[in-house]
């Protein structure tokens, strides 16, 4: 997974000790039981059995030279809870977030958009333009984008709230089975 | 009943609270930005907690690969903003 | 979803900004759920996450497709396959979890901590509800009050919680019967009286038939209190009470991005504050008022309890992380000994006498636990006799830290009187506590100040102090090197004073064996001993084993700054096991000796010693003349 190598030499590269990480307990079932401080080794590794309990709101910071820090400051956010705060503080956004005529290639289930001449096309496919918006943004071009007409803040709030799919459908990357490869992922550092 | 602080109240000073907690033991913090909505959410409590100074660390763009244009020209905005590298 | 309670689709089509507008004042509630799978917990969880549409169409079909392959509700859904399940804790045995679970209703969002319901998950139990503030105890209608409802019952409240929830579940499998409810409800009324837990709610509930959750069940009319939705939507939130108390603020963080401005960072324990409002700056106790609360969006007229502010002060006063901004009028207490309940949660188990990190709100310092002075059983309630705590254990200690802390009692205030241990080697969070009260006031207790200082004393014998710490294993050569070192010390004119290891236990330490614990203790006294020593202008020496590494950095913390030489007499086992010289290993070998450092009692070796002698490689003599010469060179 690219995401995940290119993270871990970027930070070592720089010697980051603590990185900030804006991943959700609400996203996926095994992220229910995530610290807010997740601890890793020196080679990025995650050991379930050496995170620490985190009792009202002190946190043991403490780690040895060469480990390193995830900390997750908003664990507790659900997807909605984000909407409602972006709405409250007027937080600007990509405009990916909002529906738009978009040139866009239907793939393995997936809208895949066509953002510009680095897209590679597949023999036979022709972009066509389509009104969709994107529910979460990873890599491109991995990431799916939704047929949508929600072209304002207070549209999408609705619309995600009518909705009946979860956040994560649209990501290539969860494709690969289910609730153990996320985890797999975990330990490989990719959060 | 009434209760005084709202549900994203305590969200945002329980977001605050780890932050500034952070900066107690780090030796080199760092922000991982996607620019995603998350990401703008997490960036904006940032400047919040740390108010009226920039929050004391970098972002990390993880830029490993392609991104939507739209993505870096919002990046580069958030980052001027809020005195960021 | 045709329940008024949940979110209503219709109001969401018609008009989002009214939707909107009415959802951002909703409030937040946290509880937490006891209970094992067999009381339904999972189910009920699942049940409030499905019922609030916290469940979406693809999940749903993947929860179809494992209800019929698990086959354990015949066709019908299995909720709890919602929440059970992590591939790493089945494969790898986790024991310290905590699962977080979110849902919304109309008025409030609430945090679910779901905790496992096992005897050892004890720490679970504890860390999931010290953020909580309601729990609710599962019962099973069949089975009734168990040893686990009163062990969840006993945390809940040690932890602090106000609202107690009894639900009583599965009461489709008992018919419904009002008199199966009653009767569970007055047995549990008796138990929570004895253990302090006046007030409880119970509710009649089905999780897997959805009785008495959101709506009122038809199955029960004899019964007229609240869903168990609509009491949770209507208690009292703990928030409430904290905002009544007096003013109090952990600073967290100095904020000064240049010299015009300085801001102490923090989130609001209790009370509230007010630009003006007089305040009282801790340990220093110095008294000023505070001049603005700054925040990005512009000042606040005022801010309370749960919020996290920057507050400048009017005037120019030293303050820094770990200090408390308190209402002048009524500071919370200082002090260095306390009683506290403490709840073990390392596999390793307590060190009585070893210095332990304790942080509480944002002060970190060195402590002390003494033996427990009893253990709590905690499905009996008993008091035990103890000399540790183990995993999960929970005891009653006294501790001492090494300077004074600003504190509250944890009956009333949470965030002042709730602290953490930390192992000073392994950074691991050991324990969770909570203070009763202080033993003796810090402030009453003052240092005896003499009129002869210890660098009059030194000067006198014309010489610095300082202590000279032999470590190594048996028979490494430690004393055989101290002796030769004090008496070239003794030739320069050196006053100087050998602590030996032997001779110690024959006086002052004549009450300690071989235990961890009881080594921990020979080296604490001796390390004070030391101390003394070098205040009366001694160069002090010791030779003691002193296998572990956190015993000696205690007593490196005793000694002024470059006065502690920690001296590694680095023999290798094989080595010193050869020699033998009192014969000791061979009968750590034949087992008659127990406790024996390299044989079945470790040896830390120190990382950066201040010197560092290899005995394979010097003499003795050489050894002994290099260490005078660091000493004095």
């Amino acid at each position: 997974m690219w995401k995940t190598e290119g993270l871990k030499q970027a930070l070592d590269l720089q010697g980051f000790d603590v990185a900030f990480g804006g991943a959700r307990r609400d996203e996926e079932k095994s992220r229910a039981k995530e610290r807010i401080f997740s601890f890793r080794t020196a080679s990025h590794g995650w050991d379930p059995k050496r995170q620490r309990p985190e009792l009202w709101n002190l946190y043991n910071a403490r780690k040895a030279k060469g480990e390193s820090i995830r900390v997750f400051p908003i664990s507790n956010w659900t997807e909605l809870d984000i909407w409602q705060y972006i709405a409250r503080e007027n937080i600007p956004i990509v405009p990916l977030y909002f529906a738009a005529p978009r040139p866009t290639v239907m793939r393995d289930g997936l809208l895949l958009m066509v953002d510009d001449d680095r897209f590679p096309l597949n023999e036979g496919e022709v972009p066509a333009l389509r009104s969709v918006r994107f529910r979460t943004l990873g890599c491109y071009p991995l990431t799916g984008a939704v047929e949508s007409e929600a072209a304002t803040l207070s549209e999408v709030i609705q619309e995600m709230l009518l909705t009946t799919t979860s956040e994560r459908q649209g990501r290539i990357i969860d494709k690969d089975g289910g609730d153990a490869s996320m985890e797999k992922k975990k330990q490989e550092g990719y959060f | 009943m009434i209760d005084t602080l709202t549900h994203l109240d305590r969200l945002e000073a329980e977001s605050i609270h780890i932050m500034r907690e952070v900066m107690a033991d780090a030796v080199k913090p760092v922000m991982l930005y996607s620019v995603g909505k998350d990401s703008a959410v997490m960036l904006h409590l940032a400047r919040k907690a740390f108010y009226p100074s920039p929050p004391p660390f970098p972002l990390l763009h993880v830029d490993t690969t392609w991104k939507f244009r739209a993505m870096y020209e919002l990046r580069d905005r958030m980052a001027a903003e809020s005195g960021m590298e | 979803m045709t329940d008024p309670i949940y979110v209503t689709d219709a109001l969401i089509a018609e008009d989002i900004d009214a939707y909107l507008a009415r959802h951002e004042q909703k409030s937040l509630l946290r509880f937490i759920t006891c209970g094992s799978v067999d009381d339904g917990k999972s189910t009920l969880i699942g049940r409030l996450l499905y019922d609030s549409k916290m469940i979406f169409e693809d999940q749903l079909a993947a929860l179809e497709a494992d209800s019929k392959r698990a086959g354990t509700q015949g066709q019908e859904i299995d909720f709890a396959l919602l929440v059970d399940g992590l591939a790493a804790e089945r494969e790898q045995g986790i024991t310290i979890d905590v699962a977080y679970r979110f849902f919304t209703t109309e008025k409030r969002k609430f945090i679910v901590a779901d905790t496992p319901g096992h005897e050892q998950y004890t720490r679970n139990m504890v860390t999931g509800a010290s953020t909580a503030d309601l729990a609710v105890i599962l019962i099973d209608a069949r089975k009734g009050v168990l040893t686990q409802t009163r062990r969840h019952s006993f945390l809940a409240h040690l932890l602090g919680i106000r609202h107690i929830v009894l639900a009583v579940n599965k009461m489709d499998l008992v018919g419904y019967d009002k008199t199966v409810f009653d009767r569970i409800t007055l047995a549990y009324r008796a138990f929570a009286s004895e253990i302090g837990i006046t007030n409880f709610t119970a509710i009649p509930i089905s999780g897997f038939k959805g009785d008495n959750i959101t709506a009122p069940s038809v199955n029960t009319p004899w019964y007229k209190g609240p869903t168990l939705i609509e009491h949770l939507e209507n208690v009292e939130l703990t928030s409430a009470s904290d905002e009544a108390k007096p003013f109090r603020l952990f600073v967290q963080w100095v904020n000064r991005p240049n010299l015009d401005f300085r801001g102490f960072a923090g989130q609001i324990a209790s009370g509230r504050v007010r630009p003006g409002d007089a305040v009282r700056i801790l340990p220093s106790g110095k008294t000023t008022t505070i001049d603005r609360i700054v925040t990005l969006a512009g000042d606040l007229p005022e801010a309370v309890a749960g919020q996290s502010v920057t507050l400048t002060l009017a005037e120019e006063i030293d303050c820094s992380r770990g200090d408390v901004i308190a209402a002048a009028e009524s500071p919370p207490e200082v002090a260095d000994q306390f009683e506290a309940t403490l709840v073990w949660m390392a596999d390793e188990a307590m060190i009585p006498g070893r210095a332990y990190w304790l942080k509480l709100g944002t002060q970190t310092v060195s402590a002390t636990v003494q033996a427990p002075k009893y253990e709590i059983n905690v499905n009996t309630l008993d008091h035990l006799a103890a000399k540790t705590l183990d995993l999960n254990g929970i005891g009653v200690v006294e501790l001492t830290t090494d300077k004074p802390i600003i504190f509250e009692a944890y009956a009333d205030n949470r965030t002042l009187g709730g602290f953490i241990l930390i192992d000073k080697l392994t950074n691991a969070t050991v324990a969770a506590g909570m203070l009763h009260f202080s033993l003796r006031r810090a402030q009453n207790v003052h240092w005896q100040a003499t009129d002869v200082s210890r660098e009059a004393r030194a000067d006198l014998k014309n010489q610095k102090p300082a202590l000279l710490w032999f470590t190594g294993l048996s028979g490494s050569g430690k004393s055989t090197i101290a002796n030769l070192v004090e008496k070239k010390l003794y030739r320069m004119n050196r006053h100087s004073f050998l602590l030996d290891g032997d001779n110690v236990r024959h006086g002052l330490n004549r009450d300690l064996g071989f235990t961890e614990a009881d080594r921990i203790e020979n080296i604490r006294r001796v390390g004070e001993v030391a101390k003394l020593m070098t205040d009366a202008g001694l160069i002090v020496i010791t030779a003691f084993i002193s296998p572990f590494k956190a015993e000696r950095d205690m007593v490196r913390a005793l000694l002024a700054q470059g006065e502690f030489f920690e001296i590694f007499i680095d023999t290798p086992l094989e080595e010193a096991e050869r020699r033998d010289v009192k014969g000791l290993y061979k009968k750590a070998r034949s087992g008659q000796l127990k406790n024996f450092t390299g044989i079945d009692s470790p040896y830390e070796a120190p990382a950066n010693p201040e010197i560092h002698i290899d005995t394979t490689r010097i003499t003795p003599e050489e050894a002994a003349d290099l260490i005078v010469e660091r000493l004095l060179g």
